[in-house]
């Protein structure tokens, strides 16, 4: 598998899915902790993304005033 | 005082010959003649008279909620001190009649083409990585939108529009088509501004790059009680750009509070799993002590031993008697064959006449045949003894 970056949406999408297969509590502790090490990878991804502050706009004409670049 | 207020009002050029756009509210008819309304919009109101000798030829009766247009001077009645709009000439507003009339055409066209159809509004993305906004750079209306989705880690793309005026209409609608393919969620916002300022918004061309754009729609025009023609197309409509921003993207701190607490849920839930199985086993290892499973293993041990042999002993106890009915079958067939009594070294005598059983069976000198185990002789007989005869 290629490494890419994953979206926030995707992590927070997979990441509810892991925690509602956790607390569903029919997994083997192998299994478990498979998804308790994936989860909280995934938490640390989504945090580090969603402190990661920058300048991020861009305009389609390149019309961008200059408060805003 | 209110000389000098005068005074100074009617003597401003800035306060005559002017014409004043608005809606008529209280019309009063007074007998003298003299008719008495309000001008109002949106934001404010002035107070009008129409004078006997000015009234008589506006070709039309004043009513509530006409919009108008009205040619005058400012004016005071000096005994209230009250500013008043002295009217000369009035005449209906008919541009924004016609415009009202046309919304309504345009409204119910697109209605009964399906643009306004609920079952094709689409969900907003929960957490879109994509933003497009279309409006103007240099308008208050992007940087509310921006102060909102400022902390949210997405990609904000704006596409530049020119939101009131001439072509307006053409540089919205191009500016939402070149957001095709690139945004997840676009924004269409502009801030308060007059009905005319807002057209643009009611018009065609708008409604269907609105229609046609393959991300969800938010709209946000002007203030909460205007209402376009591109929000009735939009996915979801916004009171205002703040508002908008705000539906665009999940709020930060229930994100961020949501991640603390899924970390939390994860860990609970994996340590109880952890207590079930624990438990378990402290319940498994209790009930079975070490000695008690070592006799348990041994009993167990027996029982498979016992079992094997049980196993064996009825396979091998068939396969004995198949082999014993083999034998004996063997032995009796043995016991009819010639072969097996010539194998332990007899033979079988014959002359032409038969088997030789007896010495009289044979002449003198006659040649008989002996089979043996293998092959046979041909004989000749020397002697004969006869046993009756030896007895």
């Amino acid at each position: 598998m290629s490494e890419r970056e994953v979206g926030l949406e995707e992590a927070l999408d997979d990441l509810e899915r892991i925690v509602a297969k956790l607390e569903e509590g029919k997994l083997s502790l192998e299994e478990s902790l498979v998804l308790f090490e994936k989860g909280t990878m995934l938490v640390r991804l989504c945090q580090g993304k969603l402190e990661k502050a920058q300048k991020r706009i861009e305009s389609l004409t390149g019309e961008l005033p200059s408060d805003l670049g | 005082m209110n000389e000098r207020i005068r005074d100074r009002l009617e003597n401003d050029p800035r306060l005559h010959d002017l014409w004043a756009r608005g809606e008529i509210s209280n019309v009063v008819n007074h007998r003298s003649g003299h008719r008495y309304f309000t001008l109002k919009d949106r934001d404010s109101q002035l107070s009008c008279v129409l004078f006997k000798n000015q009234g008589y030829d506006i070709g039309f009766e004043l009513e509530n909620g006409q919009n108008i247009l009205v040619f005058g001077d400012i004016g005071v009645y000096r005994p209230q001190g009250r500013v008043q709009l002295v009217a000369r000439g009035i005449k209906r507003d008919e541009g924004l009649g016609f415009r009202h009339l046309q919304f309504e055409a345009l409204k119910k066209k697109l209605d009964l083409e399906g643009l306004f159809a609920v079952e094709r509004k689409r969900a907003l993305p929960k957490y879109p990585s994509r933003i497009g906004i279309v409006t103007s750079p240099q308008g208050a209306a992007l940087r509310d939108v921006l102060r909102i989705i400022g902390p949210y880690p997405a990609q904000i793309i704006l596409s530049p529009a020119q939101v009131q005026g001439e072509g307006a209409e053409e540089s919205i609608a191009l500016a939402v088509r070149a957001l095709c393919g690139r945004a997840d969620v676009v924004i269409v916002c502009r801030g308060g501004g007059s009905v005319e300022d807002l057209w643009c918004f009611n018009s065609e061309v708008v409604a269907r790059a609105i229609f046609e754009c393959d991300s969800p729609v938010i709209s946000a025009i002007g203030h909460e009680t205007d209402v376009t023609i591109a929000d009735f197309v939009a996915d979801v409509r916004a009171p205002t750009p703040t508002a908008a921003a705000k539906m665009a993207v999940p709020e930060m701190e229930e994100l961020k509070s949501w991640l603390m607490q899924v970390e939390i849920r994860m860990a609970r839930s994996l340590w109880s799993d952890l207590e079930r199985k624990g438990e378990r086993l402290e319940y498994l290892s209790r009930s079975i002590s070490a000695r008690k499973m070592y006799s348990l293993a041994a009993e167990a041990r027996q029982r498979l031993d016992f079992l094997g042999e049980r196993l064996g002993g009825a396979a091998a106890g068939k396969l004995e008697g198949l082999m014993g009915r083999l034998d004996l079958a063997e032995g009796r067939l043995e016991a009819v064959s010639p072969q097996a009594t010539l194998s332990r070294g007899y033979a079988l005598a014959r002359s032409r006449r038969g088997l030789i059983l007896r010495a009289l069976d044979a002449e003198p000198g006659e040649v008989v045949e002996l089979i043996l185990a293998k092959g046979r002789l041909l004989c000749r007989v020397l002697e004969r003894e006869d046993e009756e005869e030896s007895h």
